[in-house]
């Protein structure tokens, strides 16, 4: 399957998904004309539409497509993106229970090494030095409320 | 003007664009919150410096949003997102310094029109920003969403495709009319919907992190980019777009909710379609830095119009704004011009000086901009990416949102690995709820009548011009295959 035949059968299954959803939204005493489901069931039918007309566009034969840049992300998922986002969701998973200084410090260092900066002394100096300007700046500057972390009430 | 009161005023005017640009170049900060950041620490001011100051800071911010959009590929203020593509195509080329000086100075130029057309078409185009109804609003939302014809570059079949998902994503959240939850799943931090903000920083930071993930390193790391102010030669080729930035954020601040995210897309597809190069644009094209910021600093002082003229904030940055004159006891609206006239003549005097403010500033701001930009490449990418998620808790205070970025950066990164345009999703999101909420708006005030927006001119108008765009980039689409396919 090429990237446009993938494109417009993803399409196809999210405009599916979507009426689906849309269809169970229910009905309401102040409902008007259009009403709460209208407008999102016009949006899955010209998705389902567009997507019918990208697989078939898809399917002849000698059509290969828009060209378009060459771009890394070609090829999908590998190792060195998944990564990228393990270290976000286990920031997000982290944020609560460490505090945001420790936090963001740890992905600091962690981001780096997985960009090839390796794990050494220049990173972690270079990662508490970033935590506390950024804690300085969201938390002190700006006064934006960042989580203290659980392990401060023991 | 008392000599005093001037001497106030001036230096509010600095404080607040220097405030407005850091806070605009952080990606997650919008202007509005940067506003609202500001709002508490200037009750104790004079009430004409404190407003000067507020306003000001929206003029900083929209500038400083183009530096993130130009340096990281993260607009910093939803505005900045039409800047991303042509902006970062030129960092990429070497000419960041070139980018960010032509962002600056058409932003100037663009606060400067503004700012005139605030002082000299005030009350009458007020009046004409009071005479739209609900189907004029729907037809401003469509009159954007007709860009994104324009914006699908290489495939207008996926383009429109990624439009129309950024119009589901913004149906997620709470009915506009009956108050119904939609799409939400039981998650209370969706009952307001998606904000734009998240997609666009997912979309346009995240994927982009990711796909950095994969690059190997920068080979000009090591090189500090100088700065480039515009030479004479992109003077002249900036000047049309500067024009049309200008112009269509003159008529696009004067209507609520327009705002500077439409002015920018409707400002670079002109641009783009008056170009004698629009083969360039979303490849490095002055002209396509050049439209969005005159655009969006224009917006920062025509969205002024509604709210000083008529007391209705067009924008969450004007909402602020308004918060502020409440605070100091004042009212906005006509009345102002009589109870308080001092205030309206210490704004535009305060934003005259901001806008010269700015091009000091945002010269000594691009300094520590170059030197960030030219770290070595795993401590930059580690502290955009810092930046990114601690920009986005300190926007929703949550978590989940983190990992909603999260999603919509992989949802970018496949999107561009399949050659989908993710503008046009955007677009979607950022307009989605004004189509839906006025459309249906204006068929309950006309009891179902689809005719009314035919029959309501400002709507019939609107409409037109939007099948004319629409008409004009399908002939387009249709003649560059006729072309490609001839040369083949």
């Amino acid at each position: 399957m090429n990237a446009d035949m993938a494109v417009g059968v993803v399409a196809l299954a999210i405009a599916a998904t979507y009426y689906a959803l849309a269809r169970g939204i229910p009905g309401s005493l102040l409902d008007d004309v259009v009403g709460s489901r209208g407008l999102p069931i016009i949006y899955a039918v010209a998705l389902a539409g567009l997507a019918l007309v990208q697989i078939a566009r898809a399917l002849v034969p000698g059509r290969s497509g828009a060209p378009r840049p060459p771009t890394s992300a070609s090829g999908a998922f590998n190792r060195n993106m998944l990564g990228m986002l393990a270290l976000g969701a286990a920031y997000g998973v982290l944020l609560p229970w460490l505090g945001y200084a420790v936090s963001i410090g740890v992905l600091l260092a962690a981001t780096a090494a997985h960009h090839g900066a390796g794990l050494n002394r220049r990173v972690v100096l270079v990662a508490a030095c970033g935590a506390a300007f950024l804690w300085a700046l969201f938390v002190w500057l700006l006064g934006i409320p960042q989580p203290a972390g659980v392990w401060l009430a023991f | 003007m008392p000599i005093d009161l001037l001497l106030r005023i001036i230096p509010a005017a600095c404080g607040g664009v220097v405030w407005g640009i850091f806070g605009g170049a952080l990606p997650g900060i919008s202007p509005s919150i940067t506003m609202a950041l500001l709002l508490p620490f200037t009750y104790g001011m004079d009430s004409t410096v404190a407003i000067v100051m507020l306003a000001s800071t929206y003029i900083g911010a929209e500038y400083g949003g183009s530096i993130p959009a130009i340096l990281l590929r993260t607009p910093g203020t939803n505005a900045a997102a039409a800047t991303v593509a042509d902006g970062y195509a030129m960092k990429q080329q070497g000419r960041a310094g070139e980018a960010l000086g032509i962002s600056l100075y058409s932003g100037c130029v663009g606060g400067l029109v503004g700012l005139a057309a605030l002082v000299l078409l005030a009350e009458p185009l007020s009046r004409v920003a009071l005479a739209f109804t609900p189907p004029a609003y729907f037809a401003v939302g469509v009159l954007g969403l007709s860009v994104i014809t324009s914006l699908a570059r290489a495939s207008l079949l996926k383009g429109l495709i990624a439009g129309v998902l950024g119009l589901m994503i913004a149906t997620v959240g709470t009915d506009p009319v009956t108050g119904l939850t939609r799409f939400t799943f039981d998650r209370p931090e969706l009952l307001s919907g998606i904000p734009p903000l998240l997609v666009m920083v997912g979309l346009f930071a995240v994927s982009e992190l990711l796909v950095q993930a994969n690059e190997p390193g920068w080979a000009d790391a090591g090189e500090r980019p100088r700065i480039v102010f515009p030479s004479r030669q992109t003077w002249k080729r900036i000047a049309l777009p500067q024009l049309i930035g200008s112009v269509v954020g003159t008529f696009e601040g004067l209507v609520p909710g327009g705002g500077g995210s439409v002015s920018a897309f409707l400002s670079y597809n002109e641009a783009k379609r008056w170009s004698r190069h629009p083969e360039e644009f979303g490849l490095g094209s002055p002209e396509g830095v050049a439209a969005p910021e005159a655009a969006n600093n224009t917006v920062a002082c025509t969205a002024l119009i509604p709210l000083l003229g008529l007391g209705i904030p067009g924008s969450n940055s004007a909402a602020v704004l308004l918060g502020g004159f409440l605070m100091h006891g004042l009212v906005p609206g006509p009345m102002l011009f009589v109870k308080d006239p001092q205030v309206a003549t210490g704004l535009y005097v305060g934003l005259f000086a901001a806008n010269m403010a700015m091009l000091v500033a945002g010269y000594l701001i691009m300094a520590p901009c170059m030197w960030l930009v030219s770290r070595p490449k795993p401590y930059l990418m580690a502290f955009i990416y810092a930046l990114v998620v601690s920009g986005i808790f300190a926007v929703e205070g949550s978590v989940f949102h983190v990992f909603l970025v999260l999603a919509f950066g992989l949802a970018g990164y496949l999107l561009r690995a399949a050659g989908v345009p993710v503008l046009p999703m955007v677009l979607g999101v950022v307009l989605g709820f004004m189509v839906e909420s006025n459309y249906r708006r204006s068929l309950v005030l006309s009891d179902g009548d689809y005719m009314t927006f035919v029959n309501d001119r400002l709507a019939l108008g609107l409409l037109t011009v939007a099948a004319v765009i629409v008409a004009g980039s399908l002939i387009r689409h249709a003649l560059t295959k006729t072309r490609g396919e001839a040369t083949a």
